[in-house]
């Protein structure tokens, strides 16, 4: 018994720094639980963990954060997210409530940036009631798209659905 | 004939074995909570006793205890929720060894529970913390370090929490 416990000591379990060592969608899982700064604020830890925020398949963009920021801030943050993202981004979730409706074009890019990137749930919501919801069409979404079929859409708001044949399948 | 059948109806034990040798008997219904097992199980590899070569004692008794709650019918919804809340009140370096437990054995939902849980120590902590509660070296130059910050400034706005805890 004693020396299967020296054993455990041994063999590095007491060190804390296991964190690393597990497997890459653990590390993901965890920081679904954060919000995207602490997650962002990880990639400074050590080389290790320097882009493992950035590749995380899910990525939840909610109204939290929005408050600390202003709006053409707000924009410019999310295109800088997208663009310092690597590899699929399977789920994705915007709160668009602090988005200026006039600004709603932008969010089409986003779409169709996303529709291009093996998109699988998308989740668009508004924390507030919007007096112009946003209107997502077709052709905010690249037609085709091998996911497109299988997209789980969520709308948790005021958000105006245009004709989408595809997605109305059962 | 009846009789007979009734005297048979036994529940199915299995014996988890820890890596330090100890061994812990468990009901079948709730040891299959774990996909690994359960795949043993179906397997017709469980006869025996099931080696956890990777589950150190203190941490096996920890996921029996979760696994026998959350497979109580007993207990309600409620009950639960205080359960898992209490069950993630210890230290970081149990958390870990649950958290590899659980991803080893494939038990979803504590796997779960222990990633939220260690997210929560990370939340709103500077990077100083977080790099001392899980032993983290940073292997980058000062000038990095500000290089890398720059490129998400809005990750570091704000008050962030400098306590250990």
């Amino acid at each position: 018994m004693m020396t299967d416990t020296f054993k455990g000591l041994e063999d590095g379990r007491d060190k804390l720094d296991r964190l690393i060592d597990l497997p890459i969608n653990i590390r993901n899982q965890i920081q679904e639980h954060m919000t995207i700064e602490d997650a962002a604020r990880m990639s400074v830890l050590s080389s290790k963990w320097r882009h493992i925020w950035a590749s995380n398949p899910k990525l939840r963009i909610s109204a939290d954060y929005y408050r600390k920021t202003n709006q053409t801030c707000t924009i410019d943050i999310i295109n800088r997210i997208l663009l310092q993202h690597y590899g699929p981004i399977k789920t994705f979730l915007l709160d668009i409530s602090m988005i200026n409706p006039f600004e709603h074009s932008v969010i089409d890019l986003w779409m169709l940036h996303l529709s291009r990137n093996g998109l699988v749930e998308l989740t668009l919501r508004s924390l507030e009631y919007l007096n112009a919801p946003y209107k997502l069409t077709p052709l905010c979404v690249r037609r085709r798209a091998r996911t497109f079929e299988s997209f789980i859409l969520h709308f948790q708001a005021a958000l105006q659905f245009c004709r989408f044949p595809q997605a109305q399948k059962p | 004939m009846a009789e007979a059948a009734s005297s048979t109806i036994e529940k199915n034990n299995l014996t988890l074995k820890s890596s330090y040798g100890d061994e812990f008997v468990l009901e079948e219904s709730i040891a299959i909570q774990s996909v690994t097992i359960k795949n043993m199980v179906e397997d017709g590899c469980s006869s025996s006793v099931i080696p956890l070569s990777k589950v150190d004692t203190g941490t096996l008794i920890k996921v029996i205890e979760y696994m026998k709650m959350h497979s109580s019918t007993s207990s309600n919804e409620e009950e639960i929720q205080n359960f898992d809340k209490e069950f993630v009140r210890i230290s970081i370096k149990t958390i870990l060894n649950i958290l590899e437990a659980a991803n080893f054995l494939d038990i979803r939902s504590l796997l779960d529970l222990c990633a939220e849980a260690v997210a929560n120590r990370i939340k709103n902590k500077t990077p100083e913390v977080v790099r001392k509660i899980f032993n983290i070296t940073s292997d980058f130059t000062p000038e990095e370090e500000a290089e890398i910050r720059n490129e998400t400034p809005w990750a570091f706005e704000g008050d962030l929490d400098h306590s250990l805890d």
